[in-house]
Parts: structure tokens; C-alpha cells; sequence
């Protein structure tokens, strides 16, 4: 096993008391496998998966990818442990404006020690991989919305990261944009043999993942088998 | 429901309160600034005037003469409000019971005024009466007494005949008067500021009753000033002036006759008893006046003056009639056709004829009429300058042959220290008749002390007299023949010989055209005469003082400019604040707007609700601002004041609030306000709708057309222009170095802010990546060049405040160390003004004498003290040299007097001081190696010296420049500025030659200024020693050091003030740097997010924020402090320039800088980028 979750609660503490998030959610995932998730507004997805990659932290429970702790780290090391083991892929792209298409890949990698010249040419490898070989040099606000999209992606895999998370990655796309990222990001997932989770609304879009869970009020359970 | 557009605005404003209180804060401070600046220019004008109404309190115009003059005028002019008074500078003095000095105020000011003065019923009745003297605060401090205690005023006592001229009296100098202090006025007592002279001092003051000094003068009705609160009195005032308010007299056969019957007819019966004249008239003159009855009564002897002593005679009680009144009444004898004769009646202290020798004999000088009517025959050629003719009276040991040389032996006419004798030889070419109706003693003007005594023997000359020499033939001749002089020149050379700057005659005789004069025709003479005399020579005159020094307060340096273009970069970097924070508090609203715009709203509609909301915002601010700028006068006030190296501006320095000055700052700051915010509502709404509703910054991320390229052309134009400035011809006018400071300083630090914006775009193009700090770095200057306006607004806000603070620091003025010969100080330890002047100067061993001889004076009931003190001082005083200067009293020069000076003090140079040279020049007009020459009487012009700063800032003139001074006759006399001084002790005043002073100021007698050559080692001591031996001068005894310190204090309070007004910038910088590093980490709240998202930590993302804005911070000081180098480059300015100071200021503003961007970036710590990701 790569990724072991065990047993992770979240609470908000409102002027109301306390809101449950997450209610002592336990997932095992192996190194290349993938997982989507689904469920309603609120459910609790997002937040799951936060604390996945080590950006919240949960009230209770444990995580282990390739037998680390985030939850144990101290900052430093969970920073550390989001630059090189998670890669994420937001709702919105999150691009850098001031930066390039090629610059907003290459981010993640100033904090790294993987030789320039490589590096670089990792990522317009990825550009490539990901369809923007010719928009490298452009700013985001030259792009399109899935383009920007899939440089954000491209941007997520740079480190080669164990584990990538998306959330919502095509909720401001259309149907065929949408499309188009999640058949990317299965493609490269199984390019690059790390887990990937995916939080998503879309039924259709869940169906290309051989794996489905559905999130309902804190509580993750099984879904019907892709198939 | 009505909903006006006012009400929208002011919803909308009051909704988005947090930006718009920022905006209003940028508004307040740049208010506050400019209208700050112009309250203090206000200030300093506005307590100038009320020091103004304090010193005059009632007094609008006032005769200030520079002689005694006939009382009795004041009660002519009829006018109530006129009242008489003395007004003299004077020491005062505190002595103990043995008449040792205690304390002393070396420069007082003695009023003595009727009871009129106090127009008060108290002090009115209290003075009347008053047998003693009312001080002031100021000078009961000084001497530290309080009431029904004794002072002493030391005055210099009045002198009709010149103290310089040989029959001047130089012993008895210092009128000593004793008077009980009856009360003390306090500071808060109207009377207590009383000053009718120019200065910002309240000067320590002692009321006297008029009467009562008067009378301890010996001057019974005689005043030298009148006071008044009317105006357009000064044609009848000159109408009343008499010749004998000039010291002339007119006087004609009767006049004599009366003379004579009221010199000596005791009894008042017309008629002179034996026992009233024997030995008072010559002898033989007696029978000559007795009428046939055998008595001398006034019939018979106006009888003998009519027959044979028939002119009127100008005299002066000068002795000498001065040039100017004897070159009128020579024009007006031409103009009347008359027949005169000019005398010159000297004393020779012998007539050597072989061995034969008459001592101390009167000669007179005359001219062909006078030789005519004496009956000397001349033939063609002869030359009357070598000729003398000797009295023939019987006794004469003088017998000389027709061409025998006689020899006269005499003191020379000016005398400064010892007399000195000098002998001349003559042509004998005959015998004057001993005929007393021919040649008659009136020749000779009285003189007190001669012509007044019985015998010769008993004369009490002023000068070196020996009693022994005198024979009895002399005694013979003194009673025969009394003032009949021994022996007579020619005119012109008794005047080459016995002329000087006082005069070159003792009288004018005018005779009748027939045998008699016609009748009136004394009164029509010296009518006429005295339309011809300008009594403006004399001080004469009605002055406005209230007019005169209500412009000098308001024509001083312009402190509103001064301040206003001191502030000029403050305001600049607020209005930039107001620019910057309404450009953020906009950019949040872009989203709004672009939706409003996308709703159909035109782009004018919405600038326009924009900037009727910045408007708002404004007014406010600028109300507020006004506050506040009242508080931040009053801090710079309080500034200057605790700054100030005396007390005088704390006395009067006060807060003034003109209306007019707030209408003014009101309309400026709100008129630069809504420029600011209307240029970036404009470039709000004339972005794309789309990017707008996106939330987009007014700073697209796509380069705009203007290229690195175009922006450093740009950039170098203004470099090349701003250099160029430097080559501008070099000048002394201090405007145009004003406009080479800003101008060059301006255009480099504009061509700074093309470079950078250069540069902004050359990083913008830097490919982010990397690792490390290198990587950081990258996306640090890539977030630098993504604002490249918000970045370019906070450099030119950082480089302004730099430009102030570093382009002043250069002109503070260091206490210089060197103190030696070409230093300000010149190599002079001691620097010592007196009062009353010092005749014979202190130079050299009869110098150190005077001074010796003043410590024992000083001493004068403690013998033994007086001994000790003696001997101490002898020993420190044995190397002092000294150098004595004349002076002429004026207005303070330096700029410690902010009252503008129109007559400057004058100091007259010697030669010695002149051949010595020394002290530092910052310029001359030629280049010599010892610029004094320069003074050199040889010169074309009258050149002079004065400091740098004085000519620059109060005289507002410069090197090679003329100035008019009036001379003592209140004619204009042209002076041209040759050398300038730096940081001398002649910041109060301007030097000239001692020769060309004295024909400016002929009147002027001594020397009141003097500087001092003393071993440091004993300067406590030498420094005692010149108080209190000159303390009946009124000695003021400065270290030179310790002046050019307190003038370099003044320099140094405004140039700290100035940086004041530059650290005030650099913190309103900083406030910019700091809004747009919250901005940033607001708006990129989510950038930042990711960033951790990303794997960033915490202290990756504080070091790109902090590199981003530490290199904005670092690059707009240092434009800054370029531009402000290149701003000094030209001028010239302390020698030391403290470079290290510099570094640590630079280095101290960056670090400053960079606290605030910690302090902004430490919420950072703590702010959860995720959430705000998440929430986006």
C-alpha cells in the first residue's frame, strides 16, 4: 500500500459549535492506482483532499504516503513534502499572471535541485504531453481556459510527485474541455504511475476512472464500480 | 424612495471606507505638508510683526539724531503725542561696595523719556518725580538685581570737537552715572520690549527720567530723539532747526559784543567792571572798547565791532566746520555774491626761528582776502604755500630776515594713539601790525581748557603740554594779545597741513558788499543755509520705524518659498501617496467597475462617480489636512525654535493662522488631489471592460508599446540635461544655484525613474527559474516589473525623501576644527565688541596698557585685588595681538536677525589687518594670494568682504555685485562684493578698507571691534581680561569659535529641518511601500496560496515578497541619493562632507525601510494562503 488514510476526522468550529467535515474517513491506495471522488457541495471532498496534500490539517487520524507522515511534519518538511511528493490541480488553474506558460511549469522546481537544463527540459516535455508545445512562451492571460487548465497540470507533474490531486480540475470548463483534462490526467497518471484523486461533480466524468467513492457529509464510502 | 446621486457617492465612499480613509490619510499629510510649509513662512513673518508692535508699542516715527539738539523744538511742533527723549546705547553695570565690577550688560539701551512716554495713569505718576531708573526683565536678569539696588550706566560722554582730532579730548572718555533701580518691569509688561532699533533681541532696557540724565550729562535741555505716533511732521521739524542744532553759529559785530557782555558782565549792568574783564580780555584791546567816558559798555563796544570787526563768522562747536556744511555755505555766499574768507586757526606747539622759540602759539591759516585786509603783500610769483608772516609784537624772540626759514612745530590734525609732532619750514615774508583792531583774538574759536584760562601756564590742553617752557613774554603776550595768533600761512597750506577728515576751516567770515550789512541779513543767511543743509545728514529726520520695520519683517528671507521648495518633495511624495493609495483602493474595485461599465454605464459616467467619490474623499481630507497642518507648523516651529542658538526666537516665535494662508492651502492640496485621483479614475475605466470584471490590475501584464529602448533614450536625455545643468556658468546668486540644485537634482531623478522603468521592463523578460535564491530572485524581480506604475510611484516616492535628506546633508555645517590663519576664524581666538569706542584701538603694548588700565579702573575700591588682577593678566596678555577694526552701528547682517537688514553694519578694515590676510574665502573676484588687497584703497572701486551666506540669503546680492550704502551724510555710496567669506565671524556685517570708512563715516571715532591672536592655552584668562578691563567700553568678548559654531547653528537648524521635512517623506515612502506590500499580499493572497501549495514555505514566500520590495526600496533610494549627488556636485558646500554620515543614512533609511516590509510581511506568518485559495 502507498497511500494509507486512516481514520480522519475534521471539525469547524462555528459560532454554532462544531461542524463535523470529515467523519473518520479510511482509504488505501496503491502507487498506480486512481481514484475519483464525488459527492454534493459541502460534502467535504475538497477539505479531504487538502489534507491529503499536506495544505490542512485534520482534527484526528493519520496518512501515510510511502510511509510518511505529513501529519507528524513539522512546516518545513510538510512545505517539502508538497514540493516533491503531492502535485495539485485546482478548480481554478491558479497560474501565475506575471509568469509564462513554461515559467508557471518550472515554479515548483525552484524550490528543487534537479539540474536546470533537465528540469527545463522536463517541462516543455510536459507542455508537450499536455498539448501546449507552442504556448510556452505566452502568459496565461493568452490562453484559454482549458489551456490554462492543462499548463496547470503540466505544472502539478514537474516534480513527479506520488501523489496528484485534483479538485474540481474541470469545474470551470465545458463539456469538452472538461473532457479533454480528465482524459489527460488518467493519461499522464498512467504515464507516470503515481496516485491520482479526483474530486469532481460530474458523474460522466467519474465513470473514466475504473475506481469511484462518493463523499456524503464527512463520511466516504464506496461507490458503484465504474463499470 | 429618492435616490440622489450625492447619496449614491456617499454610500458608495462610506462602503468602501477602509480604501477611502487611506486615500484621505495620503490627502491629509500632502495638505498638511504644503500648507504646513506656508503657516510657518506665515509664522515667522507674522511674529516679526508683532515684535514689531512690541518694540514700538506707541511709537510709529521717530527722530533718532546722531547729536544733541535743542529740546525746546519738541514744544514748537506743537503736536501732543511728540514727546523728547534721549536714546543712547550704553553698559550697565552692577559694582559692589568697594567699586569692584560685579555684573554687566555690555550692550544696553538707555531710554530717557518724559512722563508723557508711559501712557499709562500708573506708570505716569510713578515716574513723575522718579529720582531713579526702571530696568527691564531682560536687564534686571542680566545683571541679576532686583529693585532698590544701584547700577551703573557707563555712556560715552558727549563730545562736541572730534575725539580724533588733536584738540579732542581722549582721557575722559566714559560718563559714569549712578542710578537706583526703582523697579523692574516684567516680561510681560508692554513697556518692557521697548526698541527703536532693528533686531529681534528685546534688549535689555533702562527707563531714565529724561531730566534726570539730562542733568548727569550736563546737556540741561538737550535731547537726541523725538518720539511720536503722528506722521508728516518733518517739514515743520526742519523748519525749527536752527544752525546751533547743527553746531554752528552765525554770529555777526552785535552778536560778539553780546557774546562778550555775557561771558563776562557778571552783574548784568551793560556795563564790564574792571574786576569782570582784567585778565580775561587782551589787554590791549581794553582801551580800544572803552567809550569816551572810560567805561566798556555795550554801546561803545558794538561800536568798536561794527568800526572794525565788521562780518559775521560761521563757526562750528566742532571746531572744525565739517566739509560738507562748509561747501554750503560757500555755494551760498556765491549765490549771494558775498565777499568771504575761510580760516584755519591751529596751534603750534612752536615757532623756531635759529635757536629762538615761542612755544604753544596759535597760527592761523588765511586766504588773499583775509592777507589782503592784514595788509600782506605778495609779488606774482610767489607762492604763498611757503610763506608765514609773524605777528610783530614787541617781545618776540622771533626776528627773522625776509626769507629766513621759519619752522613750525605741531601735532598732526588726526591723532589715533600718541599724538605725533611733526615741523615744517617756511619763508618768512614779513610782519603782521600787532594791531588789535586789525588782527583780533576771535580768529580763534573757543576752546575750553585755553582760550578760557587766565594765564598760559594754567592751560589744560588735551594734548602733551609742558608748562615749563612757557616765559614770561609768552604769559605777556597770552594777556596783551590772548588768542591773537603769532603768526599766519597761507590757507591752503594751513589746510593741506591741519586738514583732516573733520574739517578743513574753523570759521567763515563773510563781510558786507558796502560798508554795512543790510538788514536781516543774518536771519536771511542762515535761512538759506539751512535750506541748503540736508538734515538727513544728521538724523534729522522723521522715520517711519513702524513702516521700516514692518518691511524689513515681511522682506526677509522668504521662508513660505523657502519651506514651500524644501517641502516641494514632500508634497510631491504625498501627492504620489494620494496616487498610489487611490490607484490600490481603484484596483480593488475593477471587478465593479468593469460590471457597471458592462451594464451600459459610459466610461465618463463612471470616471466621473469615481472621481465625485475621490472628490469627497478629498474635501475631506484636505479639511482634515488643514488640522493638521496647524499642528505640524507648530512642530516645526518648535523645531527651529529649540534649534536656535539664542533665546531670541523663542521669545518670538508664535503659531499664526492667516485665513488667506488656509483658502490657500485648501484650494492647492485639493486641486493636486483631484488631479491625482482624475488621472487614475481616467486610466481605471479606459481599461478593457473584460479585464476589469476579471478583476484585472490597471497595469496589464502585456508590455505596453513603450520599449526598454524608448525609456532609456528618455532616460539619458534627462541625464545629459541634468548634468548638464552643472556646466551652467558658476554663479554667486544664490537663486540660481537654487535652480541648478533642483533642476539638476530633479532631472537626474526623473531620468532615474525612465532607467527604472527601463530596467522594469529588461527584468520583466528574466526567465523564473532556477533554484534557490536564484530562482526566488527571479520571481521576486518578475513581481517587481508586474506593477511597473505601482513600482515606478514607490521609487518615486522613496527617491524624493532620499533626494532631501542626502542633497542637505552636505551644507551642515561641522564645527570646524582648523581654527588657524585661513580658517573662518581666521587664526583669531578672541573676537571683542565694545560699546563706546576705543580710541587709540588696542593694538600693540599702549593696547594692552588700555586694557590694564581698565582692570584697575575696574578694581578702583579694592587696590589690592586691582594689583593681583594686573599682574595675572600682564603675564597672558604679554603675546596677545590685537587688531582693532572701526565701526559703523547698523543692522544685524547674519541670519540670526530675520528682519531684513537695510543698513548694515560697516567694519573698517586697518592696513595691518589687510597686509596679515588670512581667514577663508569662497570666493574672490581675482584670484591673489592674499585677497585683502583687494581692499586696497587704490582700487577703483570700493570694494568690500562679506560672508557668503549673509550676501546670499539676508543682502540678496553677490560676488562682483554692487550694493548702495548710505555714508554719514545719507549720501549713496556704491560698494562692489569682491571676496566672500565661508564660515567666518563675519557673518553680522561687511568690511571695507579702513581708508575708504573713514571717508564714508568721518564722524566715526575709535575702534569698536577688535580680534584677538591669543595662545589657546590662556584664553579663559585673556578673555577675563579683555571683560573686564573694557568693561567701562561695554565690552562683549566672544570666542571666534563660539560664533562661527552659533552662526553654523543657525545653518544647521534649518538644513536639519529640511531632512526633517525629507524623513517626513521617507516615512510617507515607507507608508507607500508598506500600502502596496499589504496590497500585494492581499491581492495575492491566493498567488501566495498556491504557492505554499506548491511547496513553498512560509520564509520562501516572506523572502520573495521581501526581495521584491527590498530592491524597489533599494532602487528608489538610490535614485534618490544619485540624484541628490548630482544635485551638490556644483555648489559649494562643507569641506568635510561627511561621507560616512551619508552611508549611514542611506544605509539607515534602506534598513528602515525594509522593518516596515518585515513588519507588513509578518502577517504573512500567520495568514492561511489556502483558505484565501480556497475561497477564490
Amino acid at each position: 500500500m502507498t497511500l494509507q488514510v486512516r481514520q480522519i476526522r475534521k471539525e469547524f468550529i462555528t459560532r454554532s459549535g462544531s461542524l463535523p467535515v470529515l467523519c473518520g474517513i479510511d482509504l488505501d491506495l496503491d502507487s498506480d492506482k486512481s481514484l475519483a471522488i464525488m459527492g454534493q457541495s459541502g460534502s467535504g471532498k475538497s477539505t479531504f483532499l487538502h489534507v491529503l496534500g499536506g495544505l490542512d490539517k485534520p482534527s484526528a487520524g493519520k496518512i501515510l504516503l510511502d510511509g510518511l507522515d505529513p501529519l507528524a511534519m513539522n512546516e518545513t518538511d510538510l512545505a517539502h513534502y508538497r514540493n516533491q511528493k503531492v502535485g495539485f490541480v485546482f478548480q481554478d488553474h491558479h497560474l501565475l499572471p506575471q509568469c509564462t506558460v513554461l515559467e508557471n511549469v518550472l515554479l515548483p522546481s525552484l524550490l528543487g535541485s534537479t539540474p536546470k537544463v533537465e528540469v527545463i527540459q522536463l517541462a516543455k516535455d510536459l507542455l508537450a504531453r499536455v498539448g501546449l508545445e507552442n504556448r510556452m512562451d505566452h502568459m496565461p492571460s493568452e490562453l484559454s481556459g482549458g489551456e490554462r487548465q492543462r499548463a496547470a497540470v503540466a505544472r502539478a507533474l514537474i516534480m513527479r510527485p506520488r501523489l496528484l490531486l485534483a479538485d474540481e480540475p474541470t469545474g470551470n470548463l465545458d463539456k469538452r474541455n472538461a473532457d479533454n483534462i480528465m482524459r489527460l490526467l488518467l493519461k499522464l497518471h498512467e504515464e507516470e504511475k503515481n496516485i491520482l484523486i479526483v474530486v469532481t461533480h460530474s458523474l460522466e466524468l467519474a465513470k473514466l476512472f475504473p475506481r469511484v467513492m462518493t463523499m456524503d457529509d464527512g463520511i466516504l464510502a464506496q461507490a458503484v464500480s465504474s463499470n | 424612495m429618492s435616490f440622489s446621486l450625492g447619496q449614491f457617492v456617499v454610500n458608495t465612499a462610506r462602503f468602501h471606507l477602509k480604501g477611502n480613509l487611506a486615500v484621505l490619510m495620503g490627502i491629509v499629510i500632502a495638505t498638511a505638508s504644503l500648507t504646513g510649509a506656508l503657516l510657518v513662512g506665515d509664522s515667522l513673518r507674522g511674529s516679526l510683526a508683532d515684535t514689531v508692535k512690541n518694540k514700538l508699542i506707541w511709537v510709529n516715527e521717530a527722530v533718532l539724531a546722531q547729536r544733541f539738539f535743542n529740546e525746546q523744538i519738541v514744544v514748537k511742533l506743537g503736536e501732543k503725542t511728540a514727546i523728547p527723549a534721549i536714546i543712547l546705547k550704553a553698559s550697565i553695570q552692577v559694582r559692589d561696595d568697594q567699586d569692584c565690577l560685579v555684573t554687566q550688560i555690555s550692550s544696553a539701551q538707555v531710554v530717557a523719556v518724559p512722563e508723557e512716554f508711559w501712557q499709562d495713569a500708573g506708570k505716569s505718576a510713578q515716574w513723575k518725580n522718579l529720582k531713579g531708573a526702571w530696568l527691564n526683565h531682560q536687564a534686571a536678569i542680566g545683571l541679576k538685581i532686583s529693585e532698590k539696588q544701584n547700577v551703573v550706566l557707563r555712556i560715552e560722554k558727549p563730545s562736541a570737537i572730534p575725539r580724533e582730532s588733536f584738540l579732542g579730548n581722549r582721557e575722559d572718555v566714559v560718563d559714569s552715572i549712578t542710578l537706583e533701580v526703582e523697579k523692574v518691569l516684567d516680561r510681560s509688561d508692554k513697556y518692557a520690549g521697548f526698541n527703536l532699533f532693528p533686531g529681534m533681541d528685546a534688549p535689555a532696557t533702562i527707563f531714565v527720567p529724561l531730566q534726570l540724565l539730562q542733568e548727569k550729562l550736563g546737556i540741561t535741555s538737550k535731547i537726541n530723539s523725538i518720539l511720536t505716533s503722528k506722521s508728516g511732521m518733518q517739514d515743520k521739524f526742519r523748519s525749527l532747526l536752527t544752525l546751533s542744532d547743527y553746531e554752528l553759529t552765525f554770529k555777526g559785530p552785535e552778536d560778539r559784543a553780546l557774546d562778550l557782555f555775557a561771558k563776562f558782565d557778571r552783574d548784568k549792568n551793560q556795563v564790564l567792571e574792571k574786576r569782570e574783564y582784567q585778565g580775561k580780555m587782551p589787554s590791549k584791546l581794553i582801551p580800544l572798547l572803552q567809550s569816551q567816558a572810560g567805561t566798556i559798555d555795550i554801546e561803545s563796544v558794538q561800536k568798536f565791532f561794527r568800526a572794525n570787526r565788521n562780518y559775521y563768522s560761521l563757526e562750528s562747536s566742532q571746531m572744525l566746520v565739517s566739509p560738507n556744511l562748509a561747501q554750503k555755505a560757500d555755494d551760498l555766499i556765491q549765490e549771494m555774491g558775498l565777499q568771504s574768507s575761510q580760516i584755519m586757526v591751529y596751534l603750534a606747539n612752536n615757532i623756531q626761528e635759529k635757536n629762538n622759540v615761542v612755544p604753544y602759539s596759535v597760527i592761523a591759516g588765511i586766504d588773499a582776502t583775509l592777507q589782503k585786509k592784514l595788509g600782506v603783500k605778495l609779488a606774482a610769483n610767489d607762492k604763498p604755500g611757503q610763506k608765514i608772516w609773524l605777528l610783530d609784537w614787541n617781545e618776540s624772540p622771533l626776528k627773522p630776515a625776509l626769507g629766513d626759514l621759519v619752522s613750525l612745530e605741531y601735532f598732526l590734525p588726526e591723532v589715533v594713539g600718541k599724538p605725533i609732532e611733526k615741523k615744517d619750514s617756511f619763508q618768512f615774508a614779513g610782519y603782521i601790525p600787532a594791531e588789535i583792531n586789525l588782527v583780533d583774538p576771535e580768529i580763534t574759536p573757543d576752546f575750553p581748557g585755553i582760550t578760557d584760562k587766565l594765564s598760559l601756564d594754567s592751560w589744560n590742553p588735551p594734548f602733551p603740554y609742558d608748562n615749563k617752557r612757557i616765559k614770561p613774554r609768552d604769559e605777556k603776550y597770552w594777556q596783551d594779545f590772548r588768542s591773537v595768533p603769532k603768526a599766519f600761512i597761507d590757507l591752503d597750506a594751513a589746510k593741506n597741513l591741519w586738514g583732516s577728515r573733520f574739517g578743513k576751516i574753523t570759521s567763515i567770515r563773510v563781510y558786507p558788499t558796502n560798508l554795512s550789512f543790510p538788514d536781516g541779513f543774518a536771519a536771511d543767511f542762515q535761512a538759506r543755509l539751512l535750506k541748503l543743509i540736508d538734515p538727513i545728514s544728521v538724523g534729522f529726520v522723521f522715520q517711519d520705524l513702524r513702516a521700516r520695520f514692518q518691511q524689513s519683517s515681511q522682506s526677509g528671507t522668504d521662508f513660505s518659498g523657502l519651506f514651500v521648495g524644501f517641502s516641494f518633495f514632500l508634497i510631491l511624495s504625498a501627492l504620489i501617496l494620494v496616487a498610489l493609495l487611490f490607484r490600490l483602493h481603484l484596483e480593488r474595485r475593477a471587478s465593479q467597475v468593469g460590471t457597471v461599465l458592462a451594464l451600459g454605464a459610459t466610461q465618463k459616467q463612471v470616471a466621473h462617480l469615481l472621481l465625485l467619490e475621490g472628490l469627497l474623499v478629498a474635501g475631506l481630507g484636505v479639511l482634515l489636512g488643514l488640522g493638521v497642518a496647524c499642528v505640524y507648523a507648530i512642530g516645526l516651529l518648535q523645531y527651529l525654535k529649540s534649534n536656535w542658538p539664542d533665546s531670541s526666537l523663542q521669545q518670538i516665535l508664535k503659531l499664526h493662522i492667516p485665513f488667506k494662508t488656509l483658502c490657500m492651502g485648501f484650494v492647492l492640496a485639493f486641486i493636486m488631489s483631484a488631479v491625482a485621483i482624475f488621472r487614475t479614475s481616467r486610466t481605471l475605466v479606459k481599461t478593457s471592460v473584460m479585464t476589469l470584471i476579471k478583476g484585472g490590475y490597471l497595469d496589464s501584464t502585456v508590455l505596453n508599446s513603450k520599449q526598454p529602448l524608448s525609456l532609456l533614450i528618455y532616460g539619458s536625455l534627462f541625464m545629459i540635461l541634468g548634468f548638464g545643468m552643472l556646466f551652467l556658468p558658476s554663479s554667486q546668486d544664490h537663486e540660481l544655484k537654487a535652480l541648478k540644485f533642483f533642476g539638476a537634482g530633479g532631472l537626474v531623478l526623473t531620468s532615474g525613474l525612465f532607467f527604472l522603468g527601463a530596467f522594469l521592463r529588461y527584468v520583466y523578460k528574466i526567465m523564473v527559474f532556477g533554484h534557490g535564491l536564484d530562482g526566488l530572485a527571479r520571481l521576486a524581480l518578475r513581481n517587481m516589473a508586474r506593477n511597473k506604475t505601482r513600482s515606478l510611484l514607490t521609487a518615486g516616492l522613496l527617491s524624493s525623501a532620499a533626494f532631501l535628506i542626502i542633497a542637505v546633508e552636505p551644507f551642515r555645517k561641522e564645527a570646524d576644527s582648523n581654527t588657524g590663519k585661513n580658517s573662518g576664524t581666521g587664526g583669531f581666538s578672541i573676537v571683542v565688541e565694545t560699546n563706546i569706542p576705543v580710541l587709540s584701538g588696542l593694538d600693540g603694548p599702549s593696547g594692552i596698557e588700555t586694557i590694564l588700565d581698565g582692570v584697575q579702573k575696574s578694581n578702583r575700591g579694592n587696590p589690592q585685588r586691582a594689583r593681583q588682577q594686573v599682574d595675572r593678566f600682564k603675564n597672558v596678555l604679554k603675546d596677545v595681538k590685537v587688531y582693532s577694526l572701526r565701526f559703523n552701528p547698523g543692522d544685524d547682517a547674519s541670519c540670526l536677525n530675520l528682519f531684513a537688514p537695510s543698513k548694515p553694519r560697516i567694519l573698517g578694515v586697518p592696513n595691518s589687518l589687510q597686509q596679515r590676510g588670512g581667514f577663508l574665502f569662497s570666493a574672490t573676484t581675482e584670484p591673489l594670494e592674499n585677497p585683502w588687497k583687494l581692499l586696497d584703497s587704490s582700487n577703483p572701486f570700493v570694494n568690500a568682504f562679506v560672508e557668503k551666506n549673509t550676501v546670499e540669503w539676508m543682502i540678496h546680492s553677490g560676488l562682483g555685485k554692487d550694493y548702495k550704502i548710505q555714508d554719514a551724510s545719507g549720501k549713496d555710496e556704491l560698494l562692489k562684493f569682491a571676496g566672500l567669506f565661508q564660515g567666518s565671524v563675519f557673518q553680522s556685517e561687511i568690511l571695507i578698507g579702513e581708508s575708504q570708512f573713514l571717508k564714508f563715516y568721518p564722524q566715526q571715532q575709535g575702534y569698536q571691534y577688535f580680534l584677538i591672536d591669543a595662545d589657546s592655552k590662556d584664553l579663559s584668562e585673556i578673555e577675563e581680561a579683555f571683560k573686564i578691563g573694557l568693561s567701562d567700553y561695554g565690552a562683549k568678548v566672544s570666542k571666534s569659535k563660539d560664533l562661527v559654531e552659533r552662526f553654523a547653528s543657525v545653518e544647521n537648524a534649518y538644513l536639519s529641518m529640511f531632512q526633517g521635512l525629507g524623513t517626513i517623506g521617507l516615512l510617507i515612502g515607507t507608508m507607500g511601500v508598506a500600502a502596496v506590500l499589504a496590497r500585494s499580499v492581499w491581492e495575492r493572497r491566493a498567488e501566495l496560496g498556491l504557492l505554499s501549495a506548491l511547496g513553498f514555505t512560509q520564509v520562501d514566500v516572506v523572502l520573495v515578497m521581501l526581495l521584491e520590495h527590498a530592491l524597489l526600496l533599494f532602487l528608489g533610494l538610490g535614485i534618490g541619493t544619485l540624484a541628490a549627488l548630482v544635485s551638490v556636485l556644483p555648489l559649494e558646500h562643507s569641506t568635510a562632507t561627511r561621507w560616512g554620515v551619508l552611508a549611514l543614512l542611506q544605509g539607515g533609511m534602506f534598513f528602515f525601510g525594509l522593518m516596515v516590509c518585515v513588519a507588513s510581511l509578518w502577517s504573512i506568518r500567520t495568514n492561511n494562503f489556502v483558505a484565501a485559495m480556497r475561497k477564490e
